[in-house]
């Protein structure tokens, strides 16, 4: 990230991971979401997002801080890297109940190797309570193999406590740069 | 390419034999080639419980520990816990474990002695740097909510107590127990000797830890700026 920096925070993830959900805890008004009839049954869901989705957390005197959810498919990544481009951080939820979890995850850290690269980010992996494995361990892992050292959380996008623990973990990690750069 | 290896201690031969079939299929990685071997130097040492006490406590290896049931676990806080079965999964996963950190022992200068054995810093003083290897799960964040704060400063540079107890903010106890409950978690790496003050830290690459901006990049009034912005986004979401 440099002096750049908008204000706006991405959430990224396969489809189903709870991206709209998780924005729609946070903004201050009901998201815009561009859904459309999901022709993908493997997903078990009605819609899936195909544009963006869009919140906004009201700070005051005009100020403002962007949410913006990124479309899941694969088909979608340049989409991904034009939405991250100089955000506080990104956040990427998987979904633990999809069989192939992990290669979710590989895809999110390839597809935004280079924005990641000095931004802050976190990943909540989801639905843990019935899907055990992979193991939060196991994505820890999984980003160090990528060379990449992100904090990796359960989550529950319902729960607004864990939205904002993501938050929570995204925003430390940029004030200890700001912080450490300045001193 | 790179050859690790990778030995049973005290495993039954089925178990060994098992290993060995897993390792045709997991045992190529981007670091290099996994090999099983009966006996000389490993990498990484898969032992039964009732075999740990065999490696030595000055052992440079890895050491992962396969729990018996009903026998005591005798696992160091060192050690990898594996599951009771060891399926191609968790070998899988045991192996990318160990590559990480022997990837973090190789990115630290090879002049500082870098231990994260948690028996290394002593006494309540804790003296040299940390840094942190692995982020903690949410257990340790709930329980301890200031220490996201210091837990991105360590995960950006070595720190030694006195500087982290500066930047964090927070007082020397809070930070001393923290730093404690991270070293028994084996997620911090410790260098002994401490740098000058202001000498430049040289950390793993990583992403997630990417080198500091040169001087001449640092951007001290937007940093404030940008804080000021992150302030009022926390006071919003109610969050410290």
């Amino acid at each position: 990230m440099n002096s750049g920096m908008e204000p706006k925070i991405v959430f990224t993830g396969p489809p189903n991971a709870g991206k709209t959900t998780a924005i729609r805890t946070l903004s201050d008004v009901p998201p815009m979401v561009t859904d459309v009839d999901g022709n993908d049954p493997s997903l078990a869901k009605e819609t899936t997002t195909v544009g963006l989705d869009y919140g906004v957390v009201h700070l005051g005197g005009g100020e403002q801080v962007r949410l913006y959810g990124t479309p899941g498919q694969k088909r979608f990544d340049f989409m991904w890297q034009i939405l991250v481009r100089n955000a506080i951080g990104v956040v990427i939820l998987i979904d633990n109940s999809q069989p192939d979890a992990m290669a979710h995850l590989d895809d999110f850290l390839i597809g935004l190797e280079a924005p990641l690269r000095g931004m802050a980010c976190v990943i909540g992996v989801g639905r843990t309570e019935t899907h055990r494995v992979p193991s939060l361990d196991a994505f820890a892992t999984r980003l160090a193999f990528h060379g990449s050292m992100f904090p990796v959380v359960e989550v529950d996008v319902r729960r607004r406590g864990d939205v904002l623990m993501l938050v929570e973990l995204l925003l430390a990690q940029v004030e200890a740069r700001f912080i450490l750069e300045s001193s | 390419m790179t050859t690790m290896r990778l030995q049973p201690v005290g495993l039954p031969e089925t178990e060994v034999t098992r290993l060995e079939v897993f390792l045709r299929f997991v045992g190529k990685t981007t670091r290099g080639q996994w090999v099983l071997v009966r006996d000389g130097a490993a990498e990484l040492l898969i032992c039964a419980a009732t075999a740990r006490r065999l490696i030595p406590s000055h052992s440079m290896s890895e050491v992962a520990v396969l729990p018996e049931p009903g026998e005591p676990q005798n696992v160091l806080a060192r050690d990898i816990a594996l599951p009771p079965v060891l399926d191609l999964e968790a070998l899988q996963a045991l192996l990318m474990t160990v590559e990480s950190r022997m990837a973090v022992a190789d990115a630290l200068p090879a002049t500082a002695p870098v231990s994260p054995l948690p028996a290394a810093p002593s006494g309540p003083a804790l003296e040299g740097r940390f840094r942190l290897i692995r982020w903690p799960g949410a257990d340790l964040l709930r329980s301890h909510p200031k220490a996201v704060r210091l837990l991105g400063l360590l995960a950006r540079e070595s720190l030694d107590m006195d500087r982290l107890q500066t930047l964090s903010g927070l007082d020397r106890a809070a930070c001393a127990e923290i730093v404690q409950q991270l070293l028994r978690r084996d997620l911090l790496a410790w260098h002994g000797c401490p740098a000058a003050s202001g000498a430049p830290v040289k950390r793993p690459a990583s992403r997630g830890a990417p080198e500091a901006a040169g001087a001449g990049e640092r951007t001290t009034a937007s940093g404030e700026l940008h804080l000021g912005l992150l302030t009022r986004l926390r006071r919003k979401l109610g969050l410290s």
